[in-house]
């Protein structure tokens, strides 16, 4: 006999348990090319190059022994993610942090860091030490971020 | 104004929608088996390119659709002997697709002789990519969906599957909402997939109230599905 582990591995695949009897009640849809073929968009966004996310939060773990830190934000921030030759890039052009990673979560986790560090870089630096690019980011991130 | 269903048209810039489809059915009508090409004659100029339905051991050839794609792909027009319907992958707001579904409907009924349908259906497609917060799907930041489970079943969604379906004013929505990733495993969204469908009474000459119908409701279902949150960033109001 299985063990109940590999049980809820094959049910979590392709599991069909026996109805005894019963039926699945089957409702008719209006077909759409998500149904019928191939390049459903479905199927196109499994394959698409660039996935824009929005967050609302953002948390950084700077060593193990470190305290997490979460950063949200009042408005949603939209981040570009794509995949390149070996890495994959997360980007927001309006907060200039552009982030990599070996896979999609470590470039995403790597780009809440950089929140994070950005936010308290602008929170403890004055503004008279700020010049053009670094004056509007300490806007940006004060004015739409705060520590939760 | 054709019935009591509109809904203020709003074109989200960062629309999460993938494909809108309206079709109708109708009893079988072996006309458009031997004329299909005076269909196409009609709308090649805009639907140039032709799909042809493949053999498949579950489905009759004949009720397998016929699709007709634009060029770029962003639009297309699918029949069979016993359905017509229009699909949009770039949807560019209501006005827009329901002028070209009637146009596309009025060539086919000048085309083919049919004069009763049983079945009219809209269907709503929604791809929403999110990021896990904890390693849990954060829900709440998109949907909210009004029914409680059990204090034992903990809110925290490792995956989803939800499907009902509800009955309106002589009609049915089948609401879908599950996770889907990417062929690489290196993203997620919902999957919030809405389909309106009439069937009793219709009358083929109504169809500009089916299609009010179907957009009304399932524009509305999203409307209060969705957060806040989630809407604003749906306007663009995001860094």
């Amino acid at each position: 006999m299985k063990s109940a582990l590999a049980f809820q591995e094959e049910r979590a695949q392709d599991y069909d348990p026996p109805l005894s009897g019963w039926r699945r009640v089957v409702t008719s849809t209006v077909e759409g090319a998500l149904d019928a073929f191939s390049d459903s968009p479905a199927a196109a966004w499994r394959h698409t190059a660039i996935v824009r996310y929005p967050l609302w939060k953002f948390v950084a773990k700077k060593d193990n022994d470190a305290p997490v830190t979460t950063v949200t934000s009042s408005q949603p921030i939209e981040v570009e993610v794509r995949r390149g030759e070996r890495l994959y890039f997360a980007e927001n052009e309006a907060l200039s942090i552009f982030a990599a990673g070996d896979t999609e979560q470590d470039a995403i986790s790597d780009f809440s860091v950089q929140v994070v560090c950005q936010f308290e870089h602008y929170q403890d630096t004055p503004v008279e030490q700020l010049l053009g690019e670094a004056v509007r980011l300490k806007e940006v991130f004060l004015g739409s971020f705060k520590l939760e | 104004m054709s019935s009591n269903f509109a809904f203020p048209e709003e074109v989200y810039p960062k629309s999460p929608l993938v494909e809108v489809v309206f079709q109708i059915r109708f009893p079988g009508e072996l006309a458009i088996e031997c004329l299909r090409d005076r269909f196409w004659e009609r709308i090649r100029g805009e639907y140039s390119k032709i799909f042809v339905p493949h053999a498949s051991p579950e489905k009759a050839l004949a009720l397998t659709p016929y699709r007709f794609e634009k060029e770029n792909e962003s639009s297309g027009v699918m029949l069979a002997m016993n359905s017509l319907a229009l699909y949009v992958k770039e949807y560019q707001g209501y006005a827009a697709f329901k002028d070209e579904y009637l146009k596309i409907h009025s060539i086919f009924s000048e085309v083919f002789k049919i004069t009763k349908i049983n079945r009219a259906g809209w269907r709503y497609i929604n791809i929403i990519p999110f990021v896990r917060e904890e390693g849990l799907i954060p829900l709440d930041n998109f949907l909210q969906l009004g029914f409680d489970v059990p204090k034992m079943i903990p809110k925290r969604f490792n995956i989803l599957k939800l499907n009902f379906v509800s009955e309106t004013d002589g009609g049915k929505i089948t609401t879908t909402l599950e996770t889907l990733e990417r062929a690489d495993g290196s993203g997620e969204a919902f999957l919030l997939d809405f389909d309106y469908a009439k069937e009793d009474n219709l009358n083929f000459n109504s169809v500009e109230e089916y299609i009010d119908e179907g957009h009304g409701y399932t524009r509305k279902l999203f409307e209060e599905l969705i957060t806040d949150n989630y809407r604003q960033y749906l306007r663009g109001d995001t860094l």
